[in-house]
């Protein structure tokens, strides 16, 4: 027989979880029950290494009311945090060995509690309570769910695509809402968000996905694409939503206790665990009490926001401007689109923070990626005035100098960005690469051992160290160092072959010629190189 | 059912279950649609190993549970669920799938089935075996199924589920009304958008389109589908289900009557599916020819080549997306479809063809030129059994097992290719490398003073002696083959140096230095434009390296920040 968790498991150890699916689930069934299986036991608070979950007969052929049901589940589990490893396989048989094997903690169903206890003997098992009663539940039994930056990232671009931050309201129909109930209370609400200047997202599992509903309801309703499928997403959605309107029992489940958001729930099913943020009214309500209802969840979200609060009633998690600022460095870092929003966010910061240096430096370094070195130079020495302390803000600004062929002040920037920091190897570097365009060797040379000192990069840089020593005719020391590097690699040494390759690149074609792969071929890459070195012919 | 005693590759008897366990290990593995190919490599394992079922496991790689990047985590972790879990549905034979929580998480699932691992070879102790690497890459690469489909194995394929087929059946049905879908898959990606898809010349095609036979179906790119529609798609069906579905992307390309898209990751379903109909555009782009070659030998497929395992209804078409070439392949592949149809063979038009030797040939070269060396070896010696007498398999599976390490049997093949064809210096020529390698000092220069023999102009062979008299000191010989390479007007600048080293050790100094100094002037030359044209590329991109570039810091002198970012 089962026995109750608490009692029976002592140690600690670690858990798995063995979920034998049955007709009757459902994604929010398993969210639910995962959610319980959670709180089993004291050790699986440190997460569930191993959630099984077993698909009878075959995983191809399991289907619900939102398609496929296992199809669903990585999904449904990405967004359990405390699932650390998950299998979804067809037959209990094919964990047998494992879980035999498995010492720690087995939560499994009460009806296969038994087998389990048979084949798992080195385990604790634990039977989880059935799932009819769920309904009465307390909302602290659900685990709160946790999207992925990807879904959230989805959602967004379609709310900017379709300019509706903050005004998007869900409905969501449910299988156990018959066509009238749904068609009327849909309309109901259709043409208050109308009034409301809001954007409907409508749901519906039971007729084809992301289809627009056709006949009256045409046109009241925008699509998201893959809400209707992707459980990640619709969760997302809902995450980004005014409000959410549910039609039926089912999924207002995942809405409200793990999600806590302003809700109105049309049907039977949410009672004792239903949150305070939520209106419940019967499928058979009135269009005014429905309006009534609606209107008083959207106000409440409204002042919600407004109060600084989510909608669990907690103070919101205002982001710091550090973390603002780190997500623009991200974004400047990931290109494309992303600089835009990067420079979005920069601008926001120095709204609410005139005196953030960083942020204006960045918004230089942006600057001059743009090739707007005028504006760089202005917005760095912004960053400079306010924290003259940073030697980043003197070398990005000397990299501006630069752009704009101003060397003095780029190498008066430089050297003050190497006054503030001595280690700053890049600034030696540059300072390198100014000075053995304006032939003034000695002095490159003296930056160009100071970088290789600092960095321990005396062999990459080898090639350079050659041309100014030739340049400034110490053949025989040039030739020394230049001999050294062939003969490291005409000795086969493979440690030092990076070292030769980065000295002089071409190097590495004295190694690779050796072995000519197929002769034709060798012979036109060689063809198609010559023309790049015809001024040594 | 347990495995039977006819498992190919040393599978013979070697579980007691009906289960084969295949480990994709994403410390090694990417996180990209060549999963499909190891699906389909492990499915072929399963079949012959006489395994009833096959089990996918998820083996978690070190960066956050990959191996070294190329995506963001969250959209790697997002790949796997979305493409690898749900996709896996495509192969009936999987009954089962497990994301491990750690290495040692599936070295336990390993250590319970320890004779039902794929690949084999394979352990989840990588780090402690090469052949255990190697194996992982060998698995995921499309080369290794392409040789086994030339080598005459049969080849299993993807198939979409039936819930999706018929759903699939379905949307086309309400939109097509009876005309043959078009599918038009988009590339429209933020990364690299040269390799994107010419939207209005794809639009132009579709509106020349005979709308009475056919209706233009748009796939958008799974990054764009929740951005805005460009305008030029309104009036046409948008199948976003597919961009997010592999499952029902894979049922759609199926009902399409042709499909049509640019190099694109998911057209490795096209490849993987005989049943798909598909013509693909863009398979390099003007700035990366050399990249895109190579990325495409890795398939198999030579320049200008169709892939090994396709169909006639199949085609590479190495052109970019212009209407007018899209239009005319399009004509092209519809007429053949439409003869088929005629001629009632349409319905057996998913089976693969075997391929003719110099087709083979080519495909196996292709992938040799890339490395892929034991998946061309495989294919040159089926070859060389079927063409015992063939000079250029020999000589080819000779230079294979070179490369593969296996030196005394390159000897053997190369001596088999010099008997078949003794004219030939390329034989001559790869035999001496072989000598030389193996530090059969003798035995090269005479191969390649016959190489020379045969055509004194073969400066590889003069290169090669130049550099076998410099490893003794016999400068002097050295230098005069180092100078006949110059003189052959082939040479690079690493010809000067050597032969500047020569110089060196004959005492003659000043002539070397001056030759030093030429070459590296030249390459001074040569770097300042490679790192103009980096610079140019990056801010094309408008993106920050951080710790990449030597140029930009980021404020707070960026490296801690690096940290923090965890980059």
């Amino acid at each position: 027989m089962s026995a109750v968790a608490k009692e029976i498991v002592p140690k600690a150890s670690p858990v798995s979880c063995l979920y034998h699916l049955n007709g009757d689930d459902t994604v929010w069934t398993v969210i639910g029950s995962l959610s319980r299986a959670r709180l089993a036991v004291p050790e699986a608070a440190d997460g569930i290494l191993d959630v099984i979950l077993v698909a009878t007969p075959d995983i191809r052929a399991q289907t619900s009311w939102d398609g496929s049901v296992v199809q669903q589940l990585p999904a449904v589990l990405s967004l359990l945090e405390f699932v650390r490893g998950y299998s979804i396989c067809a037959r209990i048989s094919d964990v047998e060995t494992r879980l035999a094997n498995f010492a720690g903690t087995i939560i499994c169903r009460p009806d296969t509690y038994d087998r389990v206890c048979e084949f798992a003997s080195s385990s604790q098992v634990v039977s989880l309570p059935d799932t009819g009663d769920m309904h009465e539940e307390n909302a602290a039994t659900y685990a709160k769910l946790e999207v992925s930056a990807v879904a959230y990232d989805f959602i967004d671009n379609w709310l900017t695509a379709n300019d509706a931050n903050r005004r998007v309201v869900t409905i969501t129909i449910d299988e156990s809402a018959s066509d009238s109930q749904v068609v009327r209370n849909a309309e109901i609400l259709g043409a208050w968000a109308k009034a409301e200047n809001c954007i409907v997202v409508l749901m519906d599992q039971r007729a084809s996905p992301s289809e627009p509903p056709e006949g009256g309801l045409a046109g009241t309703f925008s699509v998201v694409p893959g809400v209707d499928q992707n459980v990640e997403l619709r969760v997302a959605l809902y995450g980004r939503s005014l409000m959410n309107v549910f039609i039926g029992s089912e999924n207002c489940e995942i809405a409200l206790p793990p999600m806590n958001r302003t809700a109105v729930v049309l049907g039977a099913g949410v009672n004792a665990h239903s949150s305070d943020n939520a209106r419940v009214l019967p499928l058979t309500a009135g269009a005014d009490e429905i309006g009534k209802a609606v209107s008083e969840a959207a106000a409440l979200a409204l002042d919600l926001t407004e109060k600084g609060q989510n909608q669990f009633g907690e103070k919101q998690m205002t982001a710091s401007i550090e973390e603002f600022y780190l997500l623009a460095v991200k974004f400047l870092q990931a290109g494309g689109d992303r600089v835009a929003k990067a420079i979005e966010i920069l601008k926001k910061i120095l709204l609410n923070d005139p005196k953030h240096a960083d942020s204006w430096a960045l918004l230089g370094l942006a600057a001059h990626f743009f090739k707007k070195h005028r504006d760089a130079e202005g917005l760095l020495k912004s960053a400079i005035a306010l924290n003259p302390g940073d030697p980043a803000y003197y070398f990005n600004l000397g990299n501006v100098y630069c752009a704009l062929a101003d060397y003095p002040n780029a190498i008066a920037a430089m050297r003050t960005a190497l006054e503030r920091d001595p280690g700053l190897f890049e600034a030696h570097d540059v300072l390198a690469d100014i000075y053995r365009d304006q032939k003034q060797f000695a002095l490159a040379l003296e930056h160009l051992d100071r970088s290789c000192e600092l960095k321990e990069k005396w062999k990459s840089s080898g090639g350079q160290r050659a041309e100014c020593l030739f340049a400034l005719g110490d053949a025989d020391k040039a030739l020394e160092c230049i001999s050294q590097y062939v003969s490291l690699l005409s000795d086969g040494r493979e440690d030092e072959e990076a070292a030769a390759v980065m000295v002089w690149p071409w190097c590495a074609k004295l190694y690779s010629s050796r072995d000519a792969l197929f002769l034709d071929d060798y012979r036109q890459i060689s063809m198609d190189e010559r023309p790049r070195y015809a001024n040594v012919e | 059912m347990g495995p039977t005693e006819k498992g190919r590759n040393g599978s013979c008897g070697r579980s007691s279950g009906d289960t084969l366990f295949a480990y994709y290990d994403l410390q090694i593995c990417t996180v990209t649609f060549d999963f499909f190919t190891f699906l389909l490599r492990a499915e072929i394992e399963r079949r012959d190993g006489g395994f009833a079922n096959l089990h996918i496991v998820f083996v978690p790689g070190a960066d956050d549970g990959f191996r070294m990047m190329h995506h963001d985590g969250d959209v790697s972790r997002w790949r796997l669920r979305h493409i690898f879990v749900a996709g896996s549905v495509m192969l009936p034979s999987i009954k089962g799938v497990t994301i491990c929580e750690s290495r040692a998480h599936a070295a336990e699932i390993e250590a319970n089935n320890p004779d039902a691992v794929f690949p084999i070879g394979y352990t989840t102790q990588i780090f402690d075996s090469q052949a255990a690497n190697d194996a992982a890459i060998d698995a995921f690469m499309f080369a290794g199924l392409a040789a086994l489909h030339i080598r005459g194995v049969e080849i299993p394929h993807l198939v979409p589920s039936d819930g999706a087929k018929e759903w699939v059946r379905s949307w086309l049905d309400r939109r097509a009304e009876g005309r043959k879908p078009v599918i038009i898959t988009l590339r429209e990606s933020p990364h690299d958008p040269a390799r994107n898809s010419r939207l209005d010349e794809w639009v132009a095609f579709a509106e020349g389109l005979d709308r009475s036979a056919y209706q233009p179906v748009f796939v958008r790119d799974t990054d764009a589908v929740f951005t805005e529609l460009p305008p030029q798609l309104k009036y046409y069906p948008i199948c976003d289900r597919a961009s997010l579905e592999v499952d029902i992307r894979m049922a759609l390309y199926e009902a399409a009557y042709v499909n049509l898209l640019v190099s694109n990751g998911p057209l490795a379903l096209c490849y993987l599916n005989p049943r798909v109909r598909y013509l693909v555009f863009k398979l390099f782009h003007p700035g990366q020819r050399e990249d895109e070659r190579a990325t495409f030998a890795v398939y198999g497929i030579p320049q200008s080549g169709q892939t090994p395992m396709a169909t006639p209804f199949q085609m590479n078409v190495w052109q970019d997306d212009r209407c007018n070439n899209i239009s005319e392949a399009f004509r092209e592949l519809s007429g053949r479809i439409e003869t088929a149809a005629a001629d009632g063979a349409l319905d057996r038009s998913d089976r693969r063809k075997r391929m003719s030797t110099a087709d083979a040939i080519a495909s196996a070269t292709a992938m040799h030129s890339v490395g892929r060396y034991d998946a061309a070896a495989s294919i040159y010696a089926h070859l060389a059994e079927v063409e015992p007498d063939h000079p250029d398999i020999a000589g080819m599976l000779g230079l294979a097992r070179h490369h593969q390490g296996r030196g005394d049997e390159a000897v053997t093949h190369l001596e088999r290719a010099i008997t078949l064809a003794p004219a030939n210096h390329i034989h001559w020529f790869n035999l001496g490398v072989v000598y030389r390698e193996a530090g059969d000092t003798g035995l090269a220069i005479s191969a390649f003073n016959k190489v020379l023999e045969i055509d004194p102009e073969i400066s590889g062979a003069h290169e090669n002696l130049g550099d076998i008299f410099a490893k003794q000191e016999d400068w002097k010989h050295a230098a005069l083959h180092y100078s006949s390479v110059i003189q052959l007007q082939v040479g690079d600048l690493s010809l000067y140096a050597r032969l500047a080293r020569c110089l060196e050790g004959l005492g003659r100094k000043e002539e070397a230095y001056e030759l030093y100094r030429r070459a590296a002037a030249a390459e001074m030359a040569r770097l300042k434009d490679q790192e103009d044209a980096k610079k140019a590329e990056l801010f094309s991109l408008n993106k920050i390296h951080v710790g990449m570039h030597p140029y930009f810091v980021l404020p707070r002198t960026g490296r801690d920040l690096e940290e923090r970012l965890a980059l």
